[in-house]
C-alpha cells in the first residue's frame, strides 16, 4: 500500500504538470481539444490523489506501524473515528489532505464551469494545477506520508515495525477535532478557485464583472468553511485546553484569521464592482492578498518559524513555501500591472456619504486588522533577525490593537448597509439612524446606571444594540412596505423580501450573527476564576453556585487512564445537575490531559477543571470558571453560517442574468462535452 | 440641537467609564498572569498554560503572589520578572527600542489606510457641477426599448 | 496486486486525458467560443441598473430615502441605463451592418467561383493575361500556373 500511495502521487504529479502546460498551450493556441484534455487532467489529478488518500487511510486503519506516518500518529487502541482523523493529524498526511481538497475544488470548478467559461477555463486549469503541482511535489518529495521505518544495522538497512504507534496527540482526541481541520482546510484551499479565475481574467483581458459573478459562490463557500473552522477551533480550545478561554491569539489561530478577514473585505468590495463598476483593480488585489494569506497561513503552521501550541513539528518545507509564495506575488502583481489599462473604473463617486464609500471604509478597517494581526504575528521573527532578542507578542498586544479595530468594524456593520448607493443626504441619514441611535444611547445609559465595569464591554454592548436595531429596522421597514404595496401578511412579506434579494438579507443575518459574536466576546471581560481543594463531601461556593464533591473515582480503558471528580451544583437550593471533570493519561503517547466539564447556559457557562491533586493534603484541585455569555459566540457563529447559506441562494437578478444566452452554450458545446 | 446634546452626553459617559477603568488597575495574580508568558515552553500566558500541573507556572504564580503581598506595583513586578527570565517573559513587547515598532506600526498602518481612502474618495468624486447638471434628454427610441425591457423584469 | 490496479487506473486516466488530442475533429479547432458577447454584457449591466432602480424605488417607498435624493438618483440611474441601451442598439446596428457585408461578400465569392476564373495575373507587373500563357505578355516574366484553391 505504501507503494500504491507513492505511485498514485507520482501519477497525480504528472497529471498536474500536464494540466499546467496543456491549459496554457490550449488557451494560447485557442485549441479546444487541447483545453479539453487539460480539463480532463484535473479530473485525473483528483482520482490519483484520491487513490493516495485511500491508500493512507488503509494503512492507518490497518495499524500498519511499519509506515512511519502511522507509527508516529496512530495507535491500535484509538477509536475508529479518530483513526480516520489521523490523516490530517501530522505534517505529511495533512499536506496530502490539503492536496486532496485542492483536487476536489479543482475538479468541481472544471465540471461546473467548463461549458460557461470557455475563454477562462484553460488558464483556470493551468493555475489550479500549478498549485496542485506544488502541493503534490511537496507531499511526494519533501514530506512523503508513505515512507517506511527502517533500522540501520551492521547488515545494512532492515525493515522495522514497532509493536504499537505513538498515538494521536491526546489534545487532538476531541470530537470537534475530527471536523475542525477539514473545515479549516476547505477554507484555506478553496480561495484558490476565485484566485485562479481572477488570474485567468487578467490573462484573457476579460476584466468585466464576469469573473466576479462566476466566483461569488466559490468565494462564499471557502469563506464560510474558514469561519466554521476558526470557530470550531475556538470551541476545541475552550473544551480541551482547560484555561477557560477560546481564543489565545496564537500564531496559528492568527494565521487562519488573516485570510478570513481579507476574504471578508473581498466579499464586500466585489459588490461595488457588480453594482457600480468600480474598484476593479482593488478587487484583484484583494483576492491576491487573500490567496497569498491562505498559503502564508499554511506556511506559518508548518514551517516551524513561529512557536505555537498548534504548530506541526519543525520541518524543512519552509523554503519551498517561501519560493512558492514569492512566485505567487511576482506572477500575480506583474500580470495585474500589465493589465492596468483594462481595469478602468466605469463610474465616479457621487458623494462621500454613500454605500460605496461605506465599503471603502469597511475595506480599510478589515485590511488594517489584517495588517495589525499579521505584523504582531511575524514581529518576533523580525525582532529576532534584527535585534537577535527573543520576544513574545501575545494576547495583551492583540487585545489592545484588535479591540478598537473590532469596535469600529462593528459600528460599520450596522451603519454601512443603511447608507444608500451613490448618495445619502442628511435627511435620509436622519430617517434611518434616529431609532438605532436613541436605543443605543438608552442602552448606554441603562448599562452605566446598572454599574457596568470597563469601557470596551460597555461600548460593545452599546454598538451591538445600535447594529441590531439598524438591521431589524431594515427587515421591519422592508416588510411593512411590502405589506402595503403587495398586501402580503407580515411573514409572507419577510419571506418575499428576503428571497428577492437573498444576498442583501442573508448579509443582514450574517451581520446579526456578528453582533451575537461580539456580545459573546464582551462577556470575556466579566469572567471569574476560583480554585478550591476538595474531597468527598466538601463544598465550594463560587458566586451563586454551590459545588458539592460527591466522589472522586478513577479507572482505565484501552486508550487512557482517568481520574474523575463527580460534583453536583446547586443554586439557591435548586439542583442544577452533575458535572464530571476528568484528568486522563493517554497510554500510547504517555501524555496527561485534562477533560473539562462545562455546563453551558445562555447567561454564563460553568466551566470546571480537575486540575490535579494537592501535594500536601491529597485533595483534588478544582478550578471553576464562570464565563458569561460564551454561548453567544457559538450561537452567533451558527447564525453567520445560516446567513451565508441564505446569501448563496440565487436572487432574482441572478436568475434573470442566467437567462441571457451565452453563445458558448449553444452551438459547439453539445459536441464538446467533457 | 437634540442630537448635539446627545453626542455630548455620550462622550461624557465615555470619558467617565474610561476614568473608572483606569482607576481600578491594581495588580492581581490573574492580571499579571495575562501579562506574562509561562516559561515552561508552552508559549502561552501564565493563565493560559495548559501544561498540567506545570511546575514553572506555579513557581511564577508564587512569585507574583509574593511580590503583590510585598506591595509592589505592576511595573515593578514585571521588571523583576524580566530580570529573572529575560524580555521574552513579557506577553507583549516593551515599548522601547526597536520593539516600539510593533506598537506603532499598526497605528501608522491604520492612519495611512485612512489617508489612502480619503484620497481615493476625493480623487474619484464626480465634480459636483456635473452631478448636479440635469441629465441629457434620452433618445425616444432608446427610451422605448428601455421601458419595455424594464417592464419585463419588474416584479413587486 | 494493488500496485497493478493502481497502474491500471493511472494508465486508463492517461488515455482519458489524451483522447481529446487524438480526435480528428477539426470543428473545435481555433474557436474557443466567446463567453460574453458585447450584447450580453450590456444586457447584464442593464439588468443591474434596473435592479438598482427597483431597489431605490422600494427604499423610497419604505421611507428610507429623502424625496430629493430619490429624484436625483432615479434620474442618474435612468441615464445610466439609457446609455447602456443606446450602446446596445449601436452594437446591434453594427452587427446588422456587419451581417450585410458578410452576405455581400459571400454572394460575390459565389459569383466568382462560378466560372473557375483562370488566374494569369503577372506577379511582377500585375498585368492580367487574358490567355493561358507561361510568360507574361506585358513584361515577359515567368508565370506559374495558378493552383486551384481548396
Amino acid at each position: 500500500m505504501n507503494q500504491v500511495g507513492s505511485v498514485a502521487l507520482v501519477a497525480a504529479l504528472a497529471f498536474a504538470v500536464y494540466g499546467v502546460v496543456a491549459g496554457a498551450v490550449g488557451g494560447y493556441l485557442r485549441s479546444l481539444k487541447t483545453v479539453r484534455s487539460a480539463e480532463r487532467a484535473t479530473l485525473a489529478f483528483f482520482v490519483m490523489i484520491t487513490v493516495a488518500v485511500v491508500a493512507l487511510e488503509f494503512l492507518i486503519l490497518k495499524d500498519d506501524f511499519h509506515s512511519a506516518y502511522v507509527a508516529a500518529h496512530s495507535n491500535s487502541a484509538l477509536p475508529i473515528y479518530y483513526k480516520i482523523a489521523v490523516l490530517w493529524a501530522g505534517q505529511e498526511g495533512s499536506l496530502l489532505f490539503w492536496t486532496w481538497l485542492l483536487s476536489i475544488y479543482g475538479g468541481l470548478a472544471v465540471l461546473l464551469n467548463h461549458r460557461k467559461n470557455r475563454q477562462l477555463m484553460p488558464y483556470v486549469v493551468s493555475i489550479l494545477m500549478a498549485t496542485g503541482t506544488f502541493f503534490a511535489s511537496i507531499t511526494y518529495f519533501v514530506a512523503n506520508p508513505f515512507e517506511q521505518l527502517s533500522l540501520v544495522t551492521p547488515q545494512g538497512m532492515t525493515a522495522f515495525s514497532p509493536a504499537d504507534g505513538n498515538g494521536l496527540n491526546p489534545s487532538l482526541q476531541y470530537h470537534s477535532m475530527v471536523i475542525h481541520p477539514p473545515m479549516l482546510y476547505l477554507g484555506y484551499v478553496g480561495f484558490v478557485v476565485p484566485f485562479a479565475f481572477a488570474m485567468a481574467a487578467l490573462i484573457t483581458r476579460q476584466l468585466g464583472d464576469n469573473w466576479i459573478r462566476v466566483t461569488r459562490r466559490w468565494t462564499m463557500v471557502p469563506w464560510m468553511f474558514l469561519g466554521c473552522g476558526i470557530l470550531l477551533g475556538a470551541n476545541w480550545a475552550y473544551y480541551v485546553l482547560g484555561w477557560g478561554g477560546y481564543w489565545g491569539w496564537d500564531p496559528v489561530e492568527n494565521a487562519s484569521l488573516l485570510p478570513w478577514l481579507a476574504g471578508t473585505a473581498f466579499l464586500h468590495s466585489v459588490m461595488v464592482q457588480e453594482k457600480r463598476g468600480m474598484l476593479k483593480v482593488w478587487n484583484i488585489v484583494l483576492i491576491i492578498v487573500t490567496f497569498f494569506l491562505c498559503i502564508f497561513g499554511t506556511f506559518l503552521t508548518r514551517s516551524g518559524i513561529v512557536s505555537s501550541v498548534h504548530a506541526f513539528a519543525q520541518s524543512n518545507i519552509g523554503p519551498f513555501f517561501a519560493v512558492f509564495m514569492a512566485l505567487i506575488v511576482f506572477f500575480s502583481l506583474t500580470l495585474l500591472f500589465l493589465r492596468l489599462d483594462y481595469l478602468k473604473s466605469e463610474n465616479k463617486l457621487d458623494s462621500v456619504v454613500s454605500r460605496e464609500s461605506g465599503f471603502l471604509f469597511n475595506n480599510w478597517i478589515l485590511l488594517a486588522a489584517v495588517f495589525a494581526v499579521l505584523w504582531g504575528t511575524i514581529f518576533p521573527i523580525i525582532s529576532k533577525a534584527i535585534e537577535s532578542e527573543t520576544i513574545t507578542v501575545g494576547p495583551p498586544f492583540f487585545n489592545k490593537v484588535a479591540v478598537p479595530i473590532g469596535l469600529l468594524l462593528l459600528f460599520l456593520t450596522g451603519a454601512g448597509p443603511l447608507l444608500a448607493w451613490r448618495k445619502t443626504s442628511f435627511q435620509s441619514l436622519k430617517r434611518n439612524f434616529t431609532l438605532p441611535v436613541i436605543l443605543a444611547a438608552a442602552t448606554g445609559i441603562g448599562t452605566l446606571a446598572g454599574g457596568i465595569r470597563g469601557l470596551y464591554p460597555w461600548m460593545t454592548f452599546v454598538l451591538c444594540v445600535f447594529v441590531a436595531v439598524c438591521i431589524l429596522q431594515e427587515f421591519y421597514k422592508g416588510a411593512r412596505t411590502r405589506m402595503r404595496i403587495a398586501g402580503e401578511n407580515f411573514f409572507r412579506a419577510i419571506y418575499n423580501l428576503t428571497m428577492r434579494n437573498t444576498r442583501r438579507y442573508g448579509g443582514y443575518i450574517i451581520h446579526l450573527g456578528i453582533v451575537l459574536l461580539f456580545i459573546g466576546f464582551a462577556g470575556l471581560a466579566f469572567k471569574s476564576e476560583t480554585k478550591g481543594l476538595m474531597q468527598q463531601g466538601d463544598l465550594l461556593q463560587v458566586k451563586d453556585y454551590l459545588f458539592r464533591c460527591q466522589e472522586l473515582t478513577s479507572g482505565q480503558n484501552p486508550n487512557y487512564e482517568y481520574e474523575r471528580a463527580v460534583l453536583t451544583i446547586t443554586k439557591d437550593g435548586q439542583a442544577l445537575g452533575t458535572v464530571h471533570p476528568e484528568r486522563r493519561f493517554y497510554l500510547a503517547s504517555q501524555q496527561p490531559i485534562s477533560h473539562v466539564a462545562i455546563r453551558p447556559s445562555l447567561k454564563e457557562d460553568i466551566y470546571v477543571v480537575l486540575a490535579g491533586q494537592d501535594q500536601d493534603t491529597g485533595k483534588a484541585v478544582i478550578e471553576v470558571f464562570i464565563n458569561p455569555l460564551v454561548s453567544w459566540v457559538w450561537i452567533g457563529g451558527f447564525i453567520v453560517f445560516l446567513g451565508t447559506l441564505l446569501a448563496m441562494v440565487p436572487s432574482r437578478v441572478e436568475r434573470e442574468m442566467a437567462e441571457i444566452k451565452r453563445p458558448s452554450e449553444t452551438a459547439v458545446e453539445e459536441k464538446h462535452a467533457l | 440641537m437634540r442630537s448635539r446634546k446627545l453626542a455630548v452626553l455620550l462622550l461624557s459617559a465615555l470619558l467617565v467609564s474610561a476614568a473608572v477603568v483606569a482607576a481600578s488597575s491594581k495588580p492581581t495574580v490573574k492580571s499579571l498572569g495575562d501579562a506574562l508568558i509561562c516559561q515552561c515552553g508552552c508559549n502561552q500566558t501564565v493563565n493560559e498554560c495548559n501544561h498540567l500541573e506545570c511546575p514553572v507556572r506555579s513557581q511564577m504564580r508564587a512569585m507574583m503572589a509574593k511580590e503583590i503581598a510585598a506591595g509592589k506595583g505592576e511595573t515593578a513586578i514585571l521588571q523583576d520578572f524580566v530580570l529573572k527570565y529575560g524580555v521574552k517573559v513579557l506577553a507583549s513587547p516593551p515599548t522601547q527600542g526597536f520593539n516600539i515598532t510593533v506598537w506603532i506600526l499598526p497605528g501608522i498602518g491604520l492612519l495611512l489606510g485612512l489617508g489612502f481612502v480619503v484620497f481615493i474618495v476625493k480623487h474619484w468624486r464626480r465634480p459636483p457641477a456635473a452631478a448636479a447638471a440635469a441629465p441629457a434628454p434620452i433618445d425616444p427610441k432608446v427610451l422605448e426599448a428601455m421601458e419595455e425591457e424594464m417592464k419585463k423584469v419588474a416584479h413587486p | 496486486m494493488e500496485l497493478g490496479i493502481t497502474f491500471l487506473i493511472a494508465g486508463s486516466l492517461a488515455l482519458f486525458v489524451m483522447l481529446p488530442l487524438l480526435s480528428r475533429d477539426q470543428e473545435g479547432q481555433g474557436v474557443l467560443p466567446v463567453d460574453v458577447t458585447p450584447t450580453a454584457d450590456l444586457k447584464r449591466r442593464r439588468l443591474v441598473v434596473y435592479e438598482n432602480l427597483q431597489d431605490l424605488e422600494f427604499e423610497y417607498k419604505a421611507g428610507k430615502i429623502a424625496p430629493e435624493d430619490y429624484e436625483a438618483l432615479r434620474n442618474n440611474y435612468r441615464a445610466e441605463a439609457a446609455g447602456l441601451m443606446a450602446a446596445s442598439l449601436e452594437v446591434e446596428r453594427a452587427d446588422a451592418g456587419e451581417a450585410l457585408i458578410e452576405r455581400e461578400v459571400a454572394a460575390r465569392r459565389a459569383e466568382r467561383r462560378q466560372p473557375p476564373a483562370p488566374d494569369y495575373r503577372c506577379p511582377k507587373c500585375g498585368f492580367e493575361n487574358p490567355l493561358p500563357v507561361k510568360f507574361c505578355g506585358e513584361c515577359g516574366a515567368a508565370l506559374r500556373p495558378a493552383k486551384k484553391k481548396g
